[in-house]
């Protein structure tokens, strides 16, 4: 069937055939919660992912805002910042010139935003929780309170942060230790370092909410006929991400607690003996208790979790872009199961080259040399998916949809951000360019490139399922040619002046180091680049809100997609998500332009095979 | 699967596999061709430069292929009217091409470069690296490195050691053999031309050795904002790891000088460098005790205490509560 029957749009609230933790107390027919049930505190998993989704597009703009304040700065160091972003630091932090203290709580604010607020919540919480359950066949999460509970965990996080930039103190009590924070500079920090370890760590309390709930409902919940081997990658690809936030996470809150005894409570975990007492310079407002701590053991914790957290900001995207890609190739997607491999390789592996963050950190050059190894070997399963990807590609059908055209710029994106990661998955060249330009051009080009990229195909994607309307597909194209063009002027040039020795998080450069003064052209261009980037994500969110009103109206199926959210789950999805009972898989997800399909180029997972055909294979 | 595809995939994946061979070739040439890296200025730092390449040509290899690949895909594939896209869900053959093809590459790189690292980041001088031997102690701390020369005593920790702040000078051809360390937070020496990168961190002493073979005075002009060309003497010495708000300004130069220029400096006589205004600068070590003189006292205890550390053993913490209170051994 591929448009919904009558029989499906008149569903029933009160019948459950699989017993889901549904949470509607006694639902009646057709009885609708209040706004305040309906739209703040939720239980359906479908309106908790719009949450997710509309805080994180929101905190986009702070973020983004943020690495203006950095750009403009190596673009015009000492200049007051122009236009209504100047106007706007002037009137939060007094001043529109971007010193030291303004400059690394900057960058240091806007990777916490960027990684906490936007990419994880966006390709975890919001695509995490609308997919599973329709693309499973589930009523909804196992745990709806719980999956509430993960989303206004975000909250309070959300105003410790923000918080933290706003103390007595200015500027110079704000955050401004990096995103990793490293003691002892972390330690010896203005209350800005407190607020943000506690954000930290309630952000952390909600990705582990999630990814219980997600492996629980993947594991639990899949409806009759959905094996795993038959569920779209999206969800394998959020099911192991969910895996990895579960066993990573809670190692950075413990990082966190700890770090915030050292500052608030005088232990020393990570506070060696013998340090300079107090601050000569009066940079930071604490005072570091020396004792016996390692500083290295820090890094250790950081990195056990926040190198598994990078494939948590990737592998999601991986999956919506191979949905996409399969979709708008009319093609299956080649290689499924190896798909799923390597993505699981990719997890496992990410378990065990945290140290390639560390090869210049003091730790033993040996110890370095197997995080070399597992490193080198972590490339490898990216690249299997990439070759899949083409080769899903080859021989297609390809329709240039705007989605698909996001899709498409991430496997390009990706495959210079996979490369680029073997410079410094090499020890020797890490030597030059570990915490230069080049590393963030590296992080640019997967997590912009690649994940956000990702993030906009499944927007552009889901957005009819969403709202029961289209986006805008003519802005659509303007926003990925603009954002694709001005993303590459922004961070190429920063793999040339992150080899020719340009440091990272630094505010003047220029002053100290000639050779760097010579990179200031390139600088300006970068910075060019990233606020004509910035402007275009502006016609995105326009589009966005806009769509959710006045968009064309969508039809059921208008992708002629075969997963379950679009072939039997009606538009728009009540609570539910099913008629009155679940709908029942018979084969795997992409069975694009199948000869058993006849006329059509789809053939919908839950369409029974014709009376007396074989069973499918697949 | 068809012959002509197999065909077409093994073609597809022969290239690579090409690619490798004339990195290799290309390698071997030394050099920067592409004006990626600053000027190199110690024998390692060609050897990195090499492998860099060797990464350069097969990154810029695979990435080429994969872009063309995906482009020419894109144009040949484009939805037609009635052309139906194939119905196929893989294939065994190709899939293990393109698993073991970059596997190869990827193992190859790893043994290839791991002499290098463990060379480069050996705490001892490795075998078979001749040349005079200078010690130096490289102190860090909040926006400044400090240097420091164990005296006509080749002791360090003792009352005749020099010091200086900003300025590193070691002879030529020299194998400078220094011990890293911070006072407060985590700093990163750095040596671009070097190609050369340790973190300065608290609580460890950190060994390391570097081996310049270009006089600083040789440095070739680099260019500043605006295109000229500007002569300096020295080589950049950069804090690389975030340390604070004034982090951008933690510089310090390294003066590659002759080894007779760098004995009378380490005797504690004055050698002239460039100002960068168009005179001379004088750059002396001062006497190690002459910082208490001075008046920096906390910053200078705090050395010292970490020298007895590493000296006499046991750490002390004067603010430890179990700690022995303060003069009761001094
Ligand atoms: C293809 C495989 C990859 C390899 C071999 C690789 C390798 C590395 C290495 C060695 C570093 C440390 C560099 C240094 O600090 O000196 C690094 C940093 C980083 N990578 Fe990757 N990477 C890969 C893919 C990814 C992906 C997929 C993501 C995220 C989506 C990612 C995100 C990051 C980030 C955020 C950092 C910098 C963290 C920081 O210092 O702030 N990488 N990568
Ligand atoms: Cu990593
Ligand atoms: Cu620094």
């Amino acid at each position: 069937m591929s448009a919904p029957s009558a029989a499906l749009q008149s569903h029933d609230h009160g019948a459950h055939d699989h017993g889901t933790a549904h949470d509607h107390g006694t639902a009646h027919e057709h009885h609708e919660p209040g706004f305040f049930r309906k739209y703040i505190w939720s239980h359906d998993h479908k309106m908790i992912g719009k949450q997710f989704l509309v805080t994180s597009l929101l905190w986009l703009f702070v973020g983004g805002g943020l690495a203006l304040i950095v750009r403009w700065q190596l673009g015009w160091p000492g200049e007051p910042i122009p236009g209504p972003l100047g106007a706007l630091v002037k009137a939060l932090w007094g001043t529109d010139l971007v010193d030291g203290n303004l400059y690394n709580m900057a960058f240091t604010m806007h990777a916490s935003v960027m990684i906490f607020f936007v990419i994880i919540p966006m390709l975890v919480g919001a695509f995490g929780n609308f997919c599973i359950p329709l693309l499973i066949g589930a009523r909804d999460m196992a745990f709806p309170f719980l999956n509430a509970l993960s989303y206004w965990f975000m909250w309070p996080a959300f105003i410790l942060l923000t918080w933290s930039m706003f103390l007595p103190g200015g500027t110079g009590d704000a955050p401004a230790a990096g995103w990793t924070s490293y003691p002892p500079l972390s330690a010896i920090a203005g209350d800005g370092q407190s607020l943000w370890s506690l954000g930290v760590f309630f952000a952390g309390g909600s990705s582990i909410m999630g990814a219980i709930n997600y492996i629980t409902t993947i594991v639990t919940m899949r409806g009759p006929g959905m094996k795993f081997f038959r569920m779209p990658l999206t969800v394998w690809a959020i099911f192991i991400t969910s895996v990895l936030t579960f066993l990573a996470t809670p190692v950075v809150g413990s990082a966190q607690i700890l770090l915030t005894m050292d500052r608030l409570f005088g232990s020393s975990f990570f506070i060696p003996t013998g340090l300079l007492e107090g601050n000569a310079l009066g940079v930071g407002k604490h005072t570091a208790h020396g004792g016996g701590g390692s500083v290295v053991l820090y890094q250790h914790l950081f990195w056990f979790y926040s190198h598994p957290a990078v494939y948590i900001m990737i592998l999601p995207a991986m999956g919506f872009v191979s949905d996409v890609l399969a979709v708008f190739s009319r093609k299956p997607i080649f290689g499924y199961r190896p798909m799923v491999y390597s993505i699981s390789g990719i997890a496992g592996l990410g378990f065990i080259v945290w140290g390639h963050h560390m090869f210049q950190a003091g730790m033993n050059p040996a110890l370095g040399m197997t995080f070399m190894l597992s490193t080198m070997m972590i490339a490898l399963p990216s690249a299997i998916k990439t070759f899949n990807w083409l080769a899903t590609l080859w021989r297609g059908s390809i329709r240039f949809t705007v989605p698909m055209c996001f899709a498409l710029a991430f496997v390009s994106m990706f495959v210079i951000g996979g490369l680029s990661g073997i410079y410094m998955a090499s020890t020797p060249t890490d030597m030059h360019i570990h915490d230069t330009y080049f590393i963030v051009a590296h992080i640019h080009y997967v997590l912009f490139g690649g994940s956000l990229m990702g993030a906009f195909a499944a927007t552009y994607y889901w957005f009819p399922k969403m709202f029961g309307r289209h986006m805008n597909y003519g802005l659509g194209y303007l926003h990925f040619f603009l954002s694709l063009a001005s993303f590459n002027l922004t961070f190429w040039l920063m793999h040339v002046v992150g080899l020719g020795g340009m440091h990272r998080r630094t505010q003047n450069p220029y002053d100290k180091y000639v050779y760097i003064d010579g990179m200031l052209p390139a600088n300006r261009i970068m910075t060019i680049g990233a606020i004509v980037l910035g402007f275009t994500q502006l016609i995105f969110l326009f589009n966005f809100f806009r769509s959710m009103y006045r968009g064309k109206k969508a039809s059921q199926n208008p992708w002629d997609a075969n997963t379950l959210e679009w072939t039997a789950a009606p538009t728009p999805t009540p609570h539910g998500n099913f008629g009155p009972s679940l709908p029942v898989t018979h084969r795997g997800p992409y069975e694009y332009s199948s000869p058993e399909a006849g006329g059509r180029d789809w053939l919908p997972q839950n369409e029974a095979p014709p009376e007396g055909a074989p069973a499918a294979a697949h | 699967m068809s012959p002509s595809i197999r065909t077409r995939a093994a073609r597809l994946l022969a290239l690579p596999a090409l690619l490798a061979a004339a990195s290799l070739l290309t390698a071997g040439c030394s050099g920067d061709p592409l004006h990626l890296m600053p000027e190199a200025a110690s024998h390692e730092a060609h050897q990195v430069d090499e492998l860099t390449y060797l990464i350069v040509w097969l990154t810029i290899g695979t990435f080429v292929l994969v872009q063309a690949v995906l482009l020419w895909f894109l144009w040949a594939y484009r939805a037609k009217p009635g052309v139906r896209a194939s119905h196929t869900h893989g294939n065994h053959a190709v899939e293990m091409v393109w698993t073991i093809t970059p596997a190869a590459i990827l193992v190859f790189l790893a043994v290839y470069q791991m002499g290098l690292w463990s060379k480069m980041k050996s705490t001892e001088v490795p075998q078979g690296i001749e040349g005079r031997k200078v010690p130096v102690q490289i102190m860090a701390r909040q926006f400044e490195w400090y240097f420091r020369y164990p005296g006509a005593d080749g002791q360090f920790a003792t009352a005749d050691d020099l010091v200086r702040q900003g300025d590193l000078v070691v002879p030529v051809n020299a194998v400078c053999h220094a011990e890293l360390r911070s006072l407060d937070v985590i700093h990163s020496f750095y040596l671009p031309h070097f190609r050369f990168k340790q973190d300065a961190v608290p609580g460890l002493q950190t060994k390391l050795w570097f081996r310049p073979v270009k006089l600083s005075a040789d440095r070739e002009p680099v260019k500043d904002r605006l295109g000229r060309l500007v002569k300096l003497d020295y080589w950049d010495i950069v804090c690389a790891e975030l340390c604070g708000n004034s982090h951008t300004y933690m510089a310090a130069r390294l003066y590659v000088v002759s080894d007779a220029d760098f004995d009378r400096y380490a005797k504690g006589e004055a050698i002239q460098v460039d100002d960068q205004k168009g005179g001379k600068r004088a750059i002396q070590l001062a006497k190690w005790d002459a910082g208490a003189k001075r008046g920096e006292g906390a910053f200078w205890t705090a050395w010292s205490h970490q020298d007895d550390q590493t000296v006499k053993g046991p750490p002390k913490n004067p603010k430890h509560p179990f700690a022995a209170k303060a003069g009761e051994e001094e």
